[in-house]
């Protein structure tokens, strides 16, 4: 059986599979990747279904040594990739045998990328997922010296997206549908929301802080309520905070609105100090 | 009795059913808990999960659901939950918790340093029993209910960034226990051995929304004795009652 051993961990590099579902009653997030799309994609590559565990990376990507034979691929935010002296490209799958060294560099642009091999990591399930969260996981991060297998095969995957480009992230806009407490925010604010620009604030796995029109200060008083990553929700000092991956859940904010998809694909990949549009799907 | 409901769709495979008040006593608890339950058995394998906070109830679908066509039947199936007279089980946890050392600090710090306010808060919610209203924040975090109005203490005005795992702390109306270490804007009153979550534990949290929990008072010497103990071995004892509503 094949397998790779981390040399240098990246910056902040954790495993990753679709998710954990069906624990939020228990006040477990549901974790996974940050970029569906690019996470889908770098599987894609490879073969694999999406329920297979892959490698995210922040900012910095990981050095690792390949024992065995393996396929690979690499997707999301763009990367200087080689593998030994070789450098080698994004969104295409390439082949490693036994001894190879591959070291991911710095992102150019971009925060997140997604390493998959072919067959998927072999890392135990907790509550029926892979994918690192501390301390539901007993890790946190990749480590120097971490050792995973590859393991399992796919079978007649259907996919439900079609190649991406690689710049796909390079937008300003994100598309946004009415969150269920829409409702309750004034029309003043409810315009001002498409009006102005949103700078990028602090932001991690769980969420993204989103700043920029004080007039979004407000009074709204609601009981917490189970929320799911792509709410975006409205605090009392007028920051728009937008949950991800890792996210709480439940939340005490008005939910004014919802991010799709492919939007959260893209902000996931934006960096501090960054500026997003919204538009009303 | 309470009777209307609010449906609001939470993207395209969620709902939230929003009851009309939160809930305030452990019969409402667990008359939404039975809805909640034939929610689940209703729409079993088309389900992803049920969250129940306190004023709703939010409904994750496994794919994209017409919520118009569900409606009645909810409403229908809440109603006679509503009228029906129920007999409810719960269980009723005895939590052991060290008020001593700097366990209380924060209660300290709230009532200015007076020794006495602050001793007669411990001797108050160790006579109390309150009720697991939800899950939330963290995997594990309980919220409580049952704090009478004079013992409800304010939030901090900046969260303090590390409170410690097993802490009993008080947020307003609720109390609650950090099942693990957190950045936290409620003031910690003690600190509990037991073990609120673990993942290779079955059930991983062992209280039920509804359950009653009180206060047992345990030095700390007790406290970390318990704490070297596995979190099997840390269970809390219980007493399993019935009430009719």
């Amino acid at each position: 059986m094949s397998k790779i051993k981390i040399i240098e961990p990246g910056f902040f590099s954790t495993i990753q599979d679709i998710g954990r579902t069906g624990y939020r009653h228990k006040g477990v997030p549901l974790s996974g990747p940050m970029d569906k799309m690019a996470f889908k994609f770098a599987h894609k590559l490879v073969g694999n279904d999406y329920q297979k565990c892959l490698i995210e990376t922040t900012l910095k990507g990981p050095t690792l040594i390949i024992e065995g034979k393996t396929k690979l691929a690499y997707s999301g935010a763009p990367m200087d990739v080689y593998l030994n002296k070789d450098k080698m490209p994004i969104n295409k799958p390439f082949e490693c045998n036994l001894g190879d060294i591959v070291k991911f560099g710095n992102c150019h642009s971009g925060v997140r990328t997604y390493i998959s091999f072919r067959g998927g990591l072999k890392v135990s399930p907790v509550l029926g997922s892979s994918s690192y969260y501390y301390p539901v996981t007993k890790k946190k991060i990749l480590e120097k010296g971490d050792e995973f297998f590859i393991d399992g095969k796919s079978d007649n995957v259907n996919y439900d997206l079609n190649d991406i480009t690689e710049d796909y992230y390079l937008t300003d806009n994100l598309n946004v549908s009415k969150g269920p407490d829409w409702d309750t925010i004034s029309s003043d604010i409810k315009e001002r929301l498409f009006k102005n620009y949103f700078t990028i604030g602090i932001n991690d796995r769980m969420g993204y802080h989103l700043e920029g029109d004080d007039k979004l200060k407000n009074r709204i008083h609601l009981n917490s309520s189970a929320i799911f990553p792509g709410t975006i929700q409205l605090t009392p000092k007028g920051v728009l905070l937008v949950s991800m991956a890792d996210c709480q859940v439940t939340g005490g904010y008005p939910r004014v609105l919802i991010l799709d998809g492919f939007s959260m694909s893209i902000l996931a990949q934006k960096r501090r100090g960054e500026i997003i549009y919204f538009e009303m799907n | 009795m309470e009777s209307r409901l609010l449906f609001l769709p939470y993207g395209s495979k969620a709902l939230i059913i929003k009851f009309d008040k939160p809930s305030i006593s452990q019969i409402e608890i667990l008359s939404r808990l039975s809805f909640r339950d034939y929610i689940a058995s209703f729409f079993k394998k088309d389900l992803e999960d049920l969250v129940l906070t306190s004023d709703s109830l939010t409904i994750f679908f496994k794919n994209i659901t017409n919520i118009n066509s569900i409606k009645k039947n909810l409403l229908e199936a809440y109603n006679i939950i509503l009228f029906k007279r129920n007999d409810f089980k719960y269980k009723h946890w005895e939590i052991p918790v060290c008020f001593e050392n700097n366990f209380s600090s924060d209660l300290l710090k709230y009532f200015n340093n007076d020794e006495s306010k602050t001793k007669n808060y411990v001797k108050k919610i160790c006579e109390l029993e309150l009720t697991v209203q939800f899950y939330g924040f963290l995997p594990g975090f309980c919220y409580l209910i049952g704090l009478p109005r004079s013992m409800q203490l304010k939030r901090k005005v900046e969260p303090t960034l590390k409170v410690r795992k097993g802490s009993l702390a008080i947020g307003g109306g609720y109390a609650g226990i950090y099942p693990q270490s957190s950045p936290g804007g409620w003031h910690v009153i003690g600190i509990t051995p037991t073990v609120f979550f673990h993942p290779k534990r079955d059930p991983n949290c062992f209280a039920s929304i509804g359950d009653k929990f009180s206060f047992k008072k345990i030095s700390i010497d007790e406290y970390e004795k318990a704490s070297k103990q596995s979190f099997k071995k840390k269970l809390p004892s219980f007493n399993i009652f019935n009430v009719k509503d």
